[in-house]
């Protein structure tokens, strides 16, 4: 290495370190440490192992001199220089940080250490290596990747050269019979909620509890519990959009909603503000939809009847029980219903739990004999007749259609 | 190293190469677990308590005083040269 190359590296690492407590360390062609002006070298070496990216690293140098970006689970990041000389590798590697790259990986690791309830002695060993790293912008970092490549290479670069290693995550294993079931549990149970947002239907709340449920986190991720549950909402939001649209909310106002929705889902700083949110919007979506049903013609009282046939279409109603809900005699409730809905309260509610029943047919958790008693029909054979008339198919084939067929009812024996 | 209920424990030699082991760790087929006198348990399988780890390391007297513990006997042959049997305490 020439002596002004030895001059151009010292006064980088000197100028990374003053300016953003950033570290630099030298590898060997293992990616074993030869030095490092990091006051405490063990322990900050440890939090990004470089060794197993050593096969990786020297392919990606083979092809070309440009930088290589390396970032972790935890939002850290490494940018490694390495200098080809007539060709060949150098032996040495040169690496700046390791970095946390913005405010939201440092409080997101903090929350999670909280939830951990460590020792006094361990939290002040954590706080203490998470104070002594540096805290910096992407586009900064970067800027000191492009130095750190000069000062090595004497070369220009810029950063849409930089190549990148993401963290890897370990692929998600084939879910098992037990997860499937259940991911379809929460497939039926989201439907089931969306179609209560889409009916204008402001008892949600039970079946919202439900979907809550059922879902879960997988693993920390990319950015966290906190970053993994918004990116969820946000994901919800534009269902429910879709759902409110689908219910006579006007696509404009749907789409305003989601997107002051999106705004405040993302303003959020912890899940409990989240799941504050999570009520807020549902609940405005659907009330959104029952106020566009109601200017849609229906009177409230159909619209209430409607509202508890959707509620209650897992048992067995009568025109009785509908009729009481809403202080109406039985015929002019029949009467009153045909003329605002186009239909008769036994079609509509037929039609009510033969959605259900999609829903359910998709829980594999459920054989159709129990999904007919569930749903208050008197045998599986009512069942299946009114299934057919409405679907034009029967309930195991509606089953097959949507991949819970035989190959299914065998994962429920295991 | 011992037979608990917790499983195979053991205690780290003085000087390991800590980055050598937590490769070592991957390799493990079951859990591998680090315990501390002051009640902490941590999965050296989770990033993030492999951060923890990597902070304690630090701390002598807290590495002193800790327990590997391994849910499989047979990752000893694995973990086996980072880790102190009986006879060498």
């Amino acid at each position: 290495m020439s002596e002004i190359t030895s001059y151009n590296i010292h006064y980088f690492r000197e100028l990374a370190l003053i300016g953003h407590r950033l570290y630099s360390w030298e590898l060997d062609a293992d990616l074993k440490r030869i030095g490092s002006n990091c006051p405490n070298e063990a322990v900050i070496g440890l939090l990004f192992p470089m060794e197993r990216y050593k096969e990786r690293l020297r392919a990606l140098f083979q092809e070309g001199d440009q930088p290589v970006v390396i970032s972790n689970e935890l939002g850290l990041m490494v940018i490694i220089t390495c200098k080809r000389e007539e060709g060949a590798l150098s032996s040495t590697y040169h690496v700046l940080g390791p970095a946390f790259f913005d405010a939201i990986s440092t409080q997101e690791i903090n929350d999670a250490l909280c939830a951990l309830r460590l020792s006094y002695e361990l939290r002040r060993e954590v706080d203490e290596v998470i104070q002594s790293l540096s805290l910096i912008s992407i586009s900064q970092f970067a800027e000191y990747g492009v130095m750190q490549h000069f000062a090595v290479t004497g070369m220009r670069t810029t950063t849409a050269e930089f190549r990148h290693i993401r963290y890897e995550r370990k692929a998600a294993a084939q879910p098992g019979p037990s997860e499937r079931r259940k991911q379809r549990g929460l497939y039926a149970a989201e439907q089931a909620m969306l179609k209560m947002i889409e009916n204008g239907v402001l008892n949600f709340q039970q079946q919202h509890d439900r979907v809550v449920a059922l879902s879960h986190v997988e693993d920390m991720g990319f950015g966290g519990p906190l970053r993994q549950n918004k990116d969820l909402m946000i994901i919800l939001s534009s269902l429910a959009s879709h759902a409110a649209i689908n219910g006579g909310v006007l696509p404009e106002t749907a789409q305003e909603l989601s997107n002051a929705y999106i705004r405040e889902i993302e303003r959020a700083t912890d899940l409990y503000d989240l799941m504050e949110i999570n009520r807020r919007m549902l609940s405005d979506y659907t009330n959104r939809v029952h106020q566009a049903k109601l200017k849609s013609g229906i009177s409230p009282q159909i619209k209430a009847c409607c509202d508890y046939i959707q509620m209650n279409a897992d048992r067995r109603l009568t025109a009785d029980e509908l009729a009481k809900t809403v202080n109406y005699s039985e015929k002019y409730l029949s009467t009153k219903f045909m003329k605002e809905t186009g239909q008769t309260l036994s079609s509509y509610i037929l039609n009510a739990k033969v959605e259900r029943a999609k829903l359910l047919l998709l829980d594999m958790n459920m054989s159709t004999k129990d999904i007919a008693a569930s749903l208050g029909f008197s045998s599986q054979s009512h069942f299946g007749s009114v299934f057919k008339k409405v679907t034009g198919m029967s309930p195991g084939s509606y089953r097959a259609k949507n991949g819970c067929g035989e190959d299914d009812r065998q994962d429920q024996k295991v | 190293m011992g037979l608990t209920a917790r499983g195979v424990e053991m205690k780290l030699r003085e000087n390991v190469d800590y980055e050598a082991f937590l490769l070592a760790v991957d390799e493990c087929a079951g859990g591998v677990w680090f315990y501390t006198d002051q009640g902490d348990k941590l999965n050296l399988k989770s990033v993030l308590l492999r951060f923890v780890f990597s902070a304690a390391t630090g701390n002598a007297e807290v590495m002193a005083s800790s327990q590997i513990v391994l849910d499989h006997e047979a990752d000893m042959e694995k973990l086996g040269r980072f880790l102190k049997t009986q006879g060498e305490d």
